[in-house]
C-alpha cells in the first residue's frame, strides 16, 4: 500500500489522539457500591388547590425512598404508588367543619365550601397508614390582572413568549406568583413528571398600593406561532412565597450541585408539602 | 520606623555589653548554602546555647579571650573549634556532610529535617524538603508539595486529587499559605488538581499546625510557609523536567560571587500543544513563572526580591471550529496569582532585623458569549503588606527575644457581574460591595530555659482588623514548653490562640476556583480558635529516626458556615447566606520519619474527630464536619538501590469523608397543575460516611550517568496501582430499567506516568 506523507500524518494523529482518549477514559475507576444509607421513614405529603367557585382539592400522598422513582419513571405508576386513599380529610374555620370526600388517586375535594378571604383555615388529615397531620393557612384575597397579554418574541437565535401585565397592588405587603404554561395538543405523559412550568415570583415591597406593570420573557423554552399559553396570577402568603423561591433557586441541576443540601420547609405539622390557599386569575392566549 | 531606635535602646539597656565583644558567624554546608537552626554551643567558659537564623547567621556577646564553639546539625559532622576573641569578629563555619563517610550510597543532601524541631519547643510542625517532595510518585508524575503534605499527620485532603488542605478539623480556608512571606490565595492549577508551586524552586516547606510562634497569625488552622531557594550558587546551574502534564526549567546564575545572584523558573502545561499536534484543539493551559534576586552587599546585610506569576487560561475564543464561530459562542476563563516580595535582612550587633514588603493578588475573569447573551464576571483580591521583625540571641542569660509588627491592606472586589441578553433576566448585572480592610498585628516572643531540662517559648500576638467603620481586636497568647526526659526524648506542651479576619466564601460541598475571599464585616465577626497540644518526641540518631506522638484539642469560635440550601455561586449577596457557630476537633497523631540513609520515608497515622454547630443548620444540633475523616494513615518509602536506581512507594488509607445524600423524595403538583415535581429529602447533615479510600502508588528512578556534569533522571511509575475509586459523593444512578441505585464514583484511577529530569 502506498502511504504518502499526508496519510501517514493523519494516521499518526488519529493513533495519538486515540491513545490519549483511551488512556484518559480507561483510567476512571469503577464506582463503589453503597449499602449503608438509611431509608426515609414515610410521611404524609399535602398539596392543595382552590378551584374558583368555592371548591378545594387536596392531594394526599406519602413520601418515598430516593431510589423508588426518578427521571424516566412512569408517572401513573408513581401516583398509584404514593397516593393515600381512604383517609379522613376535613377543613376547620372558627368551629365550622367541612369534610372533603375521597375522589380517588389520593385526591379529596369539596365544591361547597364557604371560603372567605383573610380567614385562617385548619386542614386535618387522618390516615390508617401514617397517622394524622394538620396545617393552618390563611386564604389570600384574589388579586386579578388589570391587563395581561402574551405574544411571540423572536430573535435571530431564539423564540420566546413575551408576557406583559399590570395589576393593582392592594395596600399592605403582598407576594405574587405568576405562572406561564404552554399547552400542547400532543400531551406527552412523560412531561407530567417535573414539568417545566415557568414561575415568576414578585413582592410589592417597593410598589405597595400602586399599579405594578412588568414585561418579561419566558426563557429557555421553545415557543412558536400558534402555541397556546396560559398565564396565571396568584396572591400568595409570605411563607409559600419563601417555599417557592427556594424551589425556583434550585430548579437547575447545577445549582443544586453547587449549593448546600436543603430540606424544604413545610407548614404541615408532622408531614411534608404545603397547605396553601390562593385563588389564581388565569388567561389563555394563542401566540402570534 | 521610630520604633526601631526605641527597641534597640530597650534591648541594649537589657543587654549590658560593656565588657564584651561581638561574635558573629554564619553556618554553611560545604557548598556555601546556609544551614538554618544549627545547634551552636559556646563555652566562655560558661556554656551558652543558641541556634542559627534562617540564613545560617548567629550573633552573641562573648568576653575577651579564648572560647570554645561547637556546632552540630543533623546530617553533618559536628564541628568543634577554639577561637581567641580580642575584638568584634565574624566567622564563617562550613560543616561537612556525613554523606561523604558512606560508600555507594547517595544520601539526601537536603538541609531541612523534621528532626530539627526536636531541640526546640516547636511541635505540631511538618517539615518537607524539595528533595522529599520530588522523590515520591504523585498524580501525573508532577511533584507536588501539597499532595505530599497531605500524607503527613494532622492534614486531611478534600475531594480526590484536589489541593485543599483540612488541618486538625479546620476548613480549607483556615490555612495561611505563604510563598517567601507573601500569601497565596489560590493554591491550585488545573481547577485545583495540581498545586501552584513549581517543585524546582522549593527550598523548605513547613506546615505549622499548632504551637504557633507568635510571629504567625491570620488563620485558624495552619501556616504553610514555603521558602524558595535562597543560596548563592558558585556557578551557573540549570535544572529542568519534562513530564506528562507540564514541563519546567530553572536557571540559577551568579552575577557577583557570593554577593549577587539571580534565578528564574518557569513551568507550563503543554497538553494543549500535544493535542494541537494531532489536529485537535484543547483550549486550556496553565503556567507559572518564578524569579528571585539575591544580593548580599555586606556580611551582615542581605536583600531578596521575589517574583511569582501563575495563570490558568481556558479560552474557546481562539478555537478555529466553525460551528462555534457561527453560533457566536466564545468562552474565556482566566484565573491567577501574582506576588512580589522585597525582603531585607540586617544584623546589628546582637540583633537581626528582617523587613519584608509584599504585594500579592488573586483574580479571575470570565467572559462568555452565547448567541445574543453576554456574561462577564470579574473578581479580585489584592494585599499590600509589610512585616518587620527584630530578633536577638542571648539578650539575657539563656533567653532570646523576637518582636515585630505586621500591617496588611486587603482590597477585595468580588463578583462584579455584567450580563446582557436573555441571561440578564436570570442573572442581573450586579456586584458585591468592594471592601478595603486593614489587618494589623504586633507580637513579642521570648524563648529560654527555666531549668537545664525545661525550655519555654512564651509569646503574645495582638491582632486587629478595621473594616467598614468597624474595629475588631483580639489578643492571642501563645506558650510552649519542652521538657527533656533524656538526651533523646522530650515532652512538649503548647497552647495557642489564633484569629482570622478573612475567609473564603465557598460551598462546603464543592470548592470552585471562582470562590471569593472576603473580610469580616459589621455582621460577620472574626473567627478564633484555641488549641492545646501535648506530645512526646524522640530521636534515634543511630537509626536516623525521628518519632513524634501528639494529641490535640481545638475549640473554634464564630466559625463561618452556610445556611441550608445556600447557593454561593456568583451570588453577590452572599453575606445573608453566612452563619456563625462553633466547632471542636481533637485527635492523636503519630509520625515516624527516617530522613537519611538508603531507606528514607515516613509512617504517619492520625485519629481525629471534627464537629460543627450552627443554630441555623441541622436544627441547631452538632454534626460531623464534611472532612471529618477518622483514620488517616500513610506509608511513604524511598529506597536507594544503587547510585543509579531508586524506588519509591506511597500507600495511603483515609476514612471516607462525610456526605449528605438524598434519602427520599415526595411529589407536589406543579403550580399550574400540569404535572408533579419531585422534591428531594436529604439525610441529616453529613450523616453518611463515604467509602474508605486507599491507594498504592509506585515509582522507579533511573540516573544514567550520576557522576557526570550533566545528570539526567528518568522517573516512571503508576498512580493508584489497583485502580480503586476515591469517592467524591453518593449519587443516584438509573439502572436503565426504571429502577435506581446509589453509587460512589471516584475521579482518578490507575494512571501511569513518566518524566525526565535533568540538571547541570
Amino acid at each position: 500500500m502506498d502511504l504518502n506523507f499526508r496519510t501517514m500524518k493523519k494516521l499518526f494523529r488519529s493513533f495519538v489522539f486515540g491513545l490519549i482518549v483511551g488512556l484518559a477514559s480507561g483510567c476512571i475507576p469503577d464506582p463503589l457500591a453503597v449499602d449503608d444509607i438509611a431509608q426515609l421513614k414515610p410521611k404524609i405529603v399535602v398539596s392543595t388547590q382552590i378551584v374558583p367557585g368555592g371548591a378545594l382539592v387536596v392531594l394526599v400522598t406519602k413520601s418515598i425512598g430516593a431510589l423508588d422513582a426518578g427521571r424516566g419513571s412512569d408517572p401513573q405508576a408513581l401516583i398509584s404508588q404514593i397516593a393515600l386513599d381512604s383517609a379522613k380529610v376535613w377543613l376547620m374555620r372558627e368551629g365550622r367543619i367541612d369534610s372533603l370526600p375521597d375522589l380517588g388517586n389520593g385526591l379529596y375535594g369539596n365544591i361547597n365550601l364557604d371560603l372567605q378571604a383573610n380567614r385562617d383555615y385548619t386542614l386535618h388529615i387522618r390516615t390508617k397508614e401514617l397517622g394524622e397531620v394538620s396545617a393552618v393557612a390563611q386564604l389570600k384575597a384574589q388579586v386579578p390582572f388589570q391587563t395581561v397579554d402574551a405574544k411571540l418574541y423572536t430573535s435571530i437565535y431564539d423564540s420566546a413568549a413575551l408576557v406583559n401585565y399590570s395589576l393593582q397592588d392592594p395596600n399592605g405587603p403582598n407576594w405574587y406568583m405568576i405562572n406561564v404554561q404552554k399547552y400542547s395538543q400532543k400531551n406527552d405523559i412523560n412531561s407530567y413528571l417535573n414539568p417545566r412550568v415557568y414561575t415568576r415570583l414578585l413582592r410589592d415591597s417597593v410598589n405597595d398600593g400602586k399599579i405594578i406593570k412588568e414585561e418579561f420573557r419566558v426563557l429557555f423554552r421553545k415557543f412558536s406561532e400558534g402555541d397556546t399559553v396560559a398565564v396565571f396570577l396568584s396572591n400568595i402568603s409570605e411563607e409559600y412565597y419563601g417555599f417557592l423561591k427556594l424551589r425556583n433557586d434550585r430548579r437547575y441541576n447545577f445549582s443544586a450541585f453547587a449549593s448546600e443540601p436543603l430540606n424544604f420547609n413545610s407548614n404541615v405539622r408532622g408531614g411534608l408539602g404545603y397547605f396553601n390557599l390562593h385563588l389564581p386569575d388565569g388567561r389563555v392566549f394563542v401566540l402570534e | 520606623m521610630r520604633l526601631v531606635p526605641l527597641m534597640l535602646f530597650i534591648f541594649s539597656a537589657l543587654l549590658g555589653t560593656a565588657q564584651t565583644h561581638q561574635l558573629e558567624g554564619f553556618v554553611n554546608d560545604s557548598t556555601g548554602a546556609a544551614l538554618s537552626s544549627a545547634h551552636i554551643q559556646v563555652w566562655t567558659p560558661k556554656k551558652k546555647t543558641i541556634t542559627s537564623g534562617e540564613h545560617g547567621d548567629f550573633s552573641l556577646a562573648v568576653p575577651k579571650g579564648e572560647i570554645r564553639i561547637e556546632i552540630s546539625y543533623t546530617g553533618f559532622k559536628k564541628l568543634s573549634r577554639s577561637i581567641f576573641i580580642k575584638s568584634d569578629t565574624t566567622f564563617v563555619f562550613r560543616l561537612e556532610s556525613k554523606a561523604e563517610e558512606l560508600n555507594e550510597v547517595i544520601i539526601s543532601a537536603d538541609r531541612t529535617f523534621q528532626s530539627d524541631q526536636f531541640e526546640t519547643t516547636r511541635m505540631s510542625t511538618n517539615t518537607l524538603s524539595g528533595k522529599e517532595i520530588s522523590s515520591i510518585p504523585v498524580l501525573g508524575g508532577e511533584a507536588d508539595l501539597i499532595k505530599t503534605l497531605q500524607l503527613m499527620p494532622g492534614v486531611t485532603k478534600g475531594a480526590d486529587g484536589t489541593t485543599d488542605l483540612f488541618v486538625r478539623g479546620g476548613a480549607a480556608d483556615q490555612n495561611l499559605v505563604l510563598l517567601d512571606g507573601a500569601p497565596v490565595y489560590n493554591t491550585g492549577h488545573l481547577f485545583g488538581f495540581l498545586s501552584v508551586f513549581n517543585p524546582d524552586i522549593l527550598d523548605k516547606v513547613e506546615s505549622i499546625n499548632g504551637a504557633f510562634p507568635s510571629e504567625y497569625g491570620g488563620r485558624l488552622s495552619s501556616i504553610l510557609d514555603v521558602s524558595s531557594k535562597n543560596g548563592f550558587p558558585a556557578k551557573t546551574k540549570v535544572k529542568g523536567n519534562v513530564g506528562l502534564l507540564a514541563t519546567r526549567l530553572m536557571i540559577e546564575q551568579p552575577l557577583v560571587k557570593d554577593k549577587l545572584s539571580i534565578w528564574v523558573a518557569g513551568r507550563r502545561t503543554y497538553v494543549d500543544q500535544v493535542v494541537k499536534a494531532v489536529g485537535q484543539e484543547l483550549p486550556y493551559y496553565f503556567y507559572d513563572f518564578n524569579g528571585k534576586i539575591l544580593y548580599k552587599p555586606r556580611a551582615n546585610s542581605r536583600l531578596e526580591i521575589t517574583f511569582y506569576e501563575g495563570n490558568d487560561v481556558l479560552s474557546f475564543a481562539n478555537l478555529s471550529r466553525a460551528s462555534l464561530r457561527n453560533r457566536n459562542i466564545t468562552n474565556e476563563f482566566t484565573l491567577g496569582n501574582s506576588s512580589q516580595t522585597l525582603r531585607w535582612d540586617r544584623s546589628y550587633r546582637n540583633f537581626n532585623s528582617t523587613l519584608s514588603i509584599y504585594r500579592t493578588a488573586f483574580q479571575y475573569s470570565i467572559k462568555n458569549t452565547f448567541q445574543e447573551n453576554r456574561l462577564a464576571v470579574n473578581s479580585s483580591i489584592e494585599d499590600i503588606g509589610g512585616k518587620w521583625t527584630l530578633a536577638t540571641d542571648s539578650l539575657r542569660k539563656n533567653v532570646s527575644f523576637k518582636t515585630g509588627v505586621e500591617l496588611i491592606r486587603h482590597q477585595v472586589a468580588p463578583n462584579r457581574i455584567n450580563t446582557a441578553g436573555e441571561i440578564s433576566e436570570l442573572l442581573k448585572t450586579s456586584s458585591t460591595t468592594p471592601q478595603t480592610s486593614y489587618e494589623t498585628s504586633a507580637f513579642l516572643q521570648a524563648d529560654g530555659k527555666l531549668t537545664s531540662d525545661l525550655r519555654y517559648s512564651a509569646g503574645i500576638r495582638v491582632s486587629s482588623a478595621y473594616v467598614d467603620q468597624t474595629f475588631y481586636f483580639n489578643p492571642e497568647p501563645r506558650i510552649a514548653f519542652r521538657y527533656s526526659l533524656d538526651s533523646m526524648t522530650a515532652i512538649k506542651l503548647s497552647y495557642s490562640r489564633m484569629s482570622q479576619y478573612l475567609h473564603r466564601v465557598s460551598s462546603a460541598a464543592v470548592a470552585f476556583p471562582t470562590d471569593i475571599w472576603y473580610p469580616v464585616t459589621r455582621n460577620v465577626k472574626p473567627q478564633t480558635a484555641d488549641q492545646i497540644a501535648l506530645g512526646i518526641q524522640r530521636t534515634l540518631p543511630n537509626q536516623n529516626l525521628f518519632v513524634s506522638v501528639e494529641g490535640y484539642y481545638k475549640w473554634m469560635h464564630q466559625l463561618i458556615g452556610y445556611r441550608e440550601g445556600a447557593s454561593l455561586l456568583l451570588n453577590v449577596d452572599f453575606e445573608k447566606q453566612l452563619v456563625q457557630g462553633q466547632g471542636r476537633a481533637y485527635g492523636l497523631e503519630v509520625l515516624i520519619k527516617k530522613e537519611q540513609g538508603k531507606l528514607t520515608g515516613w509512617i504517619s497515622y492520625t485519629w481525629s474527630k471534627a464537629e460543627r454547630q450552627y443554630d441555623e443548620v441541622n436544627r441547631g444540633e452538632w454534626f460531623l464536619a464534611r472532612y471529618d475523616r477518622r483514620h488517616n494513615a500513610a506509608l511513604v518509602v524511598n529506597y536507594q538501590l544503587s547510585k543509579r536506581w531508586s524506588v519509591s512507594s506511597v500507600f495511603e488509607f483515609i476514612s471516607g469523608s462525610r456526605f449528605t445524600p438524598i434519602i427520599g423524595q415526595y411529589a407536589v403538583p406543579s403550580p399550574t397543575l400540569v404535572g408533579v415535581d419531585l422534591i428531594p429529602v436529604y439525610a441529616p447533615m453529613n450523616s453518611v460516611k463515604l467509602a474508605d479510600t486507599h491507594r498504592l502508588d509506585i515509582g522507579i528512578k533511573f540516573r544514567p550517568k550520576p557522576d557526570k556534569k550533566f545528570q539526567g533522571e528518568w522517573f516512571a511509575g503508576v498512580y493508584n496501582v489497583y485502580n480503586r475509586a476515591a469517592p467524591i459523593g453518593v449519587f443516584i444512578m438509573s439502572n436503565g430499567d426504571g429502577s435506581f441505585r446509589y453509587e460512589q464514583p471516584g475521579l482518578f484511577g490507575l494512571l501511569p506516568f513518566v518524566s525526565y529530569g535533568f540538571k547541570f
